[in-house]
């Protein structure tokens, strides 16, 4: 009896991993599948791929939308970065270090832009800026953009504040040094990790926007993920493979820099 | 993105550090007023203005002919046209049906993996995981989706590997795309990072010690399990599966690419009264029916949020 048990445990043991190995397989295989079909040389599909070769990468400059495409993502994603690193900073130090009537609501209610559907963000703000007069393609992806990133950046500052001593501050205050300086030497340097967390989501979630963008988006501020979206609909070749394998490659060189600075766990907050 | 029930909690259960006595309380009244203010600006000004207004237009007067196309109004037709219509309730079936596939889907997988990782000793296969499901969480949308499209099309590699391996001839290739697999499968890749990073926000601070005290009172792996870990997890499956579910609702991009015209889910019929249609305040009516799902999801969240606070004594930390 005793080791038919052990038998079901072993059972029990290796249908996990085996549904742990299929996941993490699930999840990494779409990502092989694109670097693999970027390296093909021909422009159908082959897998495993007869010859190997760069030129779809080559081709990527000969694409100008493409390039356009980063460039329009670069700056909004950049501008983005600032403003909501910015506000979301001042803002989970408004929630974090003051008690005032209604902070438990506005705590929910600023999270929501990123839980509240995508679309209805994107239609709202497209109805919004048109009855404004506000046709600047550029301004509203960048305002768009912060309003759903902004609550990336609160909660991985919050989630710092909330944890670090505060008589270091008191100390720095009680020595003198002004609030704006007591903020710029002692708190920043200590919540770091928790701005850094932050700004990364926020650019990434900005770099990466679709549903949002798809509404604000104008014939001259076509942001990349726009731009693969149109040329995944009508002229899917390699070269969007390249353009793809190009971001994988730049998302996990990112991962690997953050981890210099904290570890994952606290990036995605799970510590 | 990840962990937002996390967040929900560490906001909850914090007090404010109360404010240090000083001579220029007042000033200090405003000064969360005044740190609040560029957030207040982007999300209160910007995002619930365009809200209450899209919120006003859906009461207003379709007026196809008209030169505003709306006229104002309150009447409630909208409404009551979504929700009486078999077309537009059966857009809402689908949406629901395939979130709740795939939150089954994700559950499974995403509990799994999460529970591992969480409770693994080593070091390295945790990273391991962890770099695993986060490079693939930041991996851009349209970038998998694109991949799903090369896997599972026509001439694709999964088509491709059947034939070559005998199972399907060459003329009986299955149709993926265009299909609800398309749809099951791209949005369960998406949306099972959030899975586990949410719920091993939640498991980490299942104490390992009353697991250890089942078994040592003899229980074996299954009944510590069934009796001891699975109900103590049950405040991170609700979490998970709710997140997962409120995001399924509004999937947009992967029912566009990966799904045929019946697999479209409600986002994507918003999308088209807006560009396509011009029926704003139609449109207005069904992104607010999709917007109140939601809120009403994610009050469910919160209650079991604060559930899991009251009846957390066995918590660790």
């Amino acid at each position: 009896m005793p080791h038919r048990k052990r038998y079901a445990h072993e059972w029990n043991g290796m249908i996990i991993k085996l549904i742990v190995v299929l996941g993490l397989m699930f999840l990494v295989f779409p990502i092989i599948v694109v670097i693999v079909t970027s390296l093909n040389k021909t422009a159908y599909i082959q897998f495993p791929p007869e010859s190997l070769s760069l030129k779809w990468f080559l081709n990527i400059l000969q694409k100008q939308k493409f390039i356009n495409g980063f460039k329009i993502s670069l700056l909004v994603a950049s501008i983005v970065t600032v403003f909501s690193t910015t506000s979301g900073i001042l803002g989970a130090l408004a929630l974090v270090r003051y008690n005032f009537k209604g902070k438990g609501f506005l705590n929910s209610y600023l999270l929501s832009p990123i839980i509240l559907p995508e679309v209805v963000t994107g239609v709202c703000l497209l109805t919004f800026f048109s009855s404004l007069g506000m046709f600047n393609n550029i301004l509203n992806l960048i305002i768009g953009h912060t309003i759903i990133t902004i609550p990336y950046v609160i909660r991985t500052v919050a989630a710092v504040l909330y944890r670090f001593n505060r008589s270091l501050e008191e100390a720095a205050m009680n020595l003198g040094a002004n609030p704006l300086r007591t903020f710029f030497k002692i708190t920043l340097p200590l919540i770091k990790t928790g701005v850094i967390a932050g700004a990364l989501f926020a650019f990434i979630m900005s770099f990466d926007n679709f549903a949002v963008s798809i509404f604000l988006t104008g014939p001259r501020a076509e942001t990349l993920p726009i731009i693969i979206f149109m040329h995944l609909r009508y002229e899917a070749d390699p070269t969007l493979a390249a353009v793809c394998t190009l971001l994988i490659i730049g998302i996990t060189a990112l991962v690997l820099l953050l981890e210099r600075f904290m570890s994952l766990e606290q990036f995605v907050g799970i510590d | 993105m990840i962990c937002l029930s996390g967040f929900l909690m560490d906001l909850q259960e914090s007090k404010a550090v109360p404010i240090q006595r000083s001579l220029r309380r007042r000033l200090k009244k405003l000064t969360p007023l005044g740190l609040l203010g560029p957030t207040f600006f982007f999300i209160i000004l910007i995002y619930t203005g365009a809200l209450i207004s899209l919120f006003v237009f859906s009461f207003y007067r379709y007026m196809p002919s008209g030169e505003t196309i709306m006229e104002r109004a309150f009447i409630l037709d909208h409404y009551i046209r979504f929700l009486s219509d078999p077309y537009y309730l059966n857009i809402l079936w689908t949406t629901t049906k395939f979130s709740l596939i795939i939150t089954g889907i994700t559950l499974l997988m995403g509990y799994t993996i999460s529970y591992t990782m969480v409770r693994s000793e080593s070091r390295s296969f945790k990273r391991l995981i962890l770099m695993v499901v986060l490079i693939s969480s930041l991996v851009a949308v349209l970038a998998r989706i694109y991949s799903w499209m090369i896997i599972l099309g026509e001439e694709g590699l999964l088509n491709n590997s059947l034939v070559l391996l005998g199972i399907i001839s060459n003329a009986r290739r299955i149709q993926f795309l265009g299909k609800s697999y398309g749809v099951v499968i791209g949005l369960s890749h998406i949306l099972l990072p959030f899975m586990i990073f949410t719920m091993a926000g939640v498991l980490r601070r299942i104490d390992r010690s009353v697991e250890e005290a089942a078994q040592s009172l003899g229980a074996n792996k299954v009944q510590t399990f069934l009796k001891v870990t699975l109900p103590l997890s049950m405040p991170a499956i609700a979490s998970g599966c709710l997140l997962v579910y409120t995001l399924g609702i509004s999937a947009f991009a992967v029912p566009l690419l990966l799904g045929g015209p019946s697999d479209r889910m409600i986002s994507n019929y918003i999308y088209d009264e807006f560009l396509y249609v011009g029926n704003f305040p139609f449109g207005s009516a069904m992104a607010f029916i999709l917007l109140f799902i939601s809120l009403f999801i994610i009050l469910g969240q919160f209650k079991v949020l604060q559930s899991k606070k009251l009846g957390g004594k066995l918590d660790a930390s």
